[in-house]
């Protein structure tokens, strides 16, 4: 009775233990330091989003949960075990996808599938094959090249490839990269379906949107260090901001005018809104702001901040021009900067 | 998840060779490989073929006094000499390049396809990913080196065929079939020991180009110290002038101890020709020096050292990098 009280209790040790446990984890190439200082916990059952620009450090932080590369100071610890020291129960318990989509280019999808699941010893694997190809919706082209598949198949396959052995936690590094949006969408379904039935997902990603629908837990890296985590939704819990729609011919000019009055740290473009953090009552001032320039906004509506907009303002991004919508860039006008928000740049 | 022990990874060495091996037929690079020699051997039964019949062959037993026959005791006689000649030592001698390609391929791909990253995260023991590949190296040795003993067979009886004699077995037939096997096992042990330096140099450089340079290198200098080693062994240095005895002193002592020495050790035998820098020239006997001097043990010991060395090479330079790219 004792042996069995003692199993139960080393059971539920490991099932309140967080998945993934960094702690100052450190990764230096020569002079270069990638990974800084880097603490994060995954718990069963999060879809977890790396989330920061290219070059931030996600995919060292990856290739170090799964012993590719040695940390310079820290630990990473998965399910409990040490990635260096016990490669082996990490790896039972964990499949990846690190960076591109990657099989034998020269195999169909079936063979492919069957190589790697005689790499881990999976015997009579031939079901299971089956069954994971049917999953991806990939059964139809089985029996095609891997060369020949777009890159979202490609990418289903190398998914289908890493729930041969059920994985508790699966690891996808940028899993969207490349897709279309049908592809994006695919992946979300997946990822969606897959932490359903109980698998921990870390993702790294830079497209902010992508992690925000599929991640109930995030960390923001910048050059190499987290500068936020938490829970998607306590991040963003109480931030609004104002999206303000004006005639194309005067989006231009309402963008300098708003940022020749002091909301530049603030503001961004959206299609065709301009977007500016803060509390919805704000609008009336942005509206005063741009009436008395002689621009009267057709819509003005408050809005909860995305990740994108809160990244933006976690980093300080400051948008330097108007990019996308206004279809002919004119050369800057001259708008009197405004000392106060409704101020009169006429003096009238 | 539900999870079901059947799909439960257990990983090993076996596991990765299965690996290795379920890719390497899947490839058509090491088939071709496979059965070049075979069909290189059917066409040249075929053109002398065409030979024999429009042609006017007489019976004889053909003969063979070519160096390298005589130097490994392949036969100056008999359709086995001249199949040996042909095949065994015309082709198989060369071929072994393509073994070293093959090898350096096979590491090289993982890492321009990228699957480098994926075995590394399903393989707990990266030492497993290497010795798996240095296992198919010699399976794929292996498989050359029957090829070539089908094919020989194959051309040695056809041959019997082409200059009308008789189908069975002659005393130096059976003689030039046991020497023959010798130099072509050993041929490709020689060059399945290469084969696993050049896996190393690709796992450190990550391209087929730097695995081949270095066996290139490797090989020529090798090759070069051994013919002088066994040279100066040979014939001794008493007729070389003052200046030029240190140095074939130095190589004398270190032919034993070289890779080509050692399977030459193995493969050559005391009583046929080996080359010589004396007066005198090449003559019949001459390797009783090696053969006094150096026993076939420390030629054993030098391969089976070798083998380990170049395999640990390998083991160490995946294990100890990061896998970044």
């Amino acid at each position: 009775m004792q042996a069995t009280d003692e199993g139960l209790k080393a059971s539920s040790e490991t099932e309140s233990r967080p998945v993934i446990r960094t702690q100052s984890l450190t990764k230096r190439f020569r002079t270069q330091v990638a990974v800084n200082n880097v603490g994060f916990e995954v718990q069963r059952g999060d879809v977890f989003g790396l989330l920061g620009p290219n070059g931030a450090g996600k995919t060292t932080i990856i290739r170090m949960l799964l012993g590719l590369v040695k940390p310079t100071a820290g630990t990473a610890q998965v399910f409990g075990f040490d990635t260096m020291q016990q490669r082996g129960e990490v790896l039972a318990r964990v499949s990846a996808i690190v960076e591109a989509p990657a099989l034998y280019p020269g195999m169909n999808g079936y063979d492919n599938l069957k190589a790697m699941a005689i790499a881990v010893g999976i015997q009579n694997p031939d079901r299971k094959i089956d069954d994971v190809l049917g999953r991806m919706g990939l059964s139809g082209r089985a029996r095609d090249k891997f060369s020949t598949y777009s890159l979202g198949m490609k990418q289903r396959l190398c998914i289908a490839s890493a729930l041969l052995t059920d994985p508790q936690l699966l690891i996808l590094d940028e899993p969207t990269n490349g897709l279309d949006p049908a592809g994006m969408v695919e992946i979300r379904t997946l990822i969606r379906g897959l932490a359903e039935q109980g698998v921990t997902v870390l993702l790294s990603s830079h497209l902010l949107n992508e992690v925000q629908q599929v991640c109930n837990r995030v960390a923001i890296i910048q050059m190499g260090q987290i500068i936020q985590q938490g829970l998607v939704d306590e991040l963003l819990a109480g931030k609004t901001s104002v999206q303000i729609k004006v005639r194309p011919d005067e989006w231009e000019k309402a963008w300098y005018i708003l940022q020749g009055a002091g909301y530049a740290p603030r503001l961004r473009a959206e299609g065709e809104y301009l977007i500016i953090a803060g509390p919805s009552h704000d609008g009336a001032i942005f509206n005063q702001a741009l009436a008395t320039n002689g621009i009267f906004a057709s819509e003005i509506s408050p809005r909860s901040q995305s990740l994108e907009e809160y990244y933006l303002s976690l980093t300080n991004f400051q948008a330097e021009a108007p990019a996308y919508y206004y279809p002919q860039l004119q050369p800057q006008p001259q708008y009197p900067p405004m000392s106060q928000p409704g101020g009169n740049p006429n003096g009238n | 998840m539900a999870t079901n022990s059947l799909y439960q990874p257990k990983p090993s060495l076996l596991t990765s060779y299965r690996h290795e091996l379920f890719k390497g037929v899947k490839h058509k690079f090491y088939a071709f490989v496979i059965f070049i020699p075979p069909a290189l051997t059917l066409l040249i039964i075929l053109l002398q073929f065409l030979i024999k019949i429009f042609g006017n062959v007489g019976s004889r037993v053909p003969t063979n006094s070519s160096i390298t026959n005589s130097l490994y005791g392949l036969g100056d006689k008999g359709t086995f000499a001249e199949a040996s000649s042909t095949l065994l030592v015309g082709i198989g001698g060369s071929y072994g390049i393509l073994l070293i390609i093959a090898a350096t391929l096979m590491v090289a791909n993982e890492y321009r396809w990228n699957t480098i990253k994926m075995l590394a995260t399903r393989q707990p023991v990266r030492a497993n990913l290497v010795l798996s590949k240095c296992l198919f190296a010699l399976t794929l040795s292996a498989a050359i080196c029957l090829s070539f003993i089908v094919s020989w067979f194959i051309y040695a009886l056809f041959l019997k065929y082409f200059y009308s004699q008789p189908f069975g077995f002659t005393d130096y037939d059976l003689s030039n079939i046991g020497n023959g096997l010798r130099y072509i096992i050993f041929a490709y042990l020689h060059n399945f020991i290469l084969a696993l330096i050049a896996i190393a140099m690709t796992y450190r450089f990550k391209t087929i180009v730097a695995g081949l340079i270095f066996y290139v290198i490797y090989n020529a200098i090798d090759g070069t110290l051994n013919v002088f080693g066994t040279a100066f062994a040979n014939s001794g240095t008493a007729e070389l002038p003052d200046w030029l005895k240190p140095l074939a002193e130095v190589l004398r002592f270190i032919q034993p101890y070289l890779l080509s020495g050692s399977i030459n050790r193995i493969q050559m035998q005391e009583t046929v020709l080996q080359f010589s820098f004396s007066s005198a020239g090449n003559q019949i006997g001459q390797n009783s020096q090696i053969v006094i001097s150096n026993p076939v043990w420390l030629a054993w010991l030098m391969l089976a050292i070798y083998t380990f060395l170049f395999t640990l090479a390998a083991v160490w330079v995946f294990s100890s990098r990061d896998i970044t790219d």
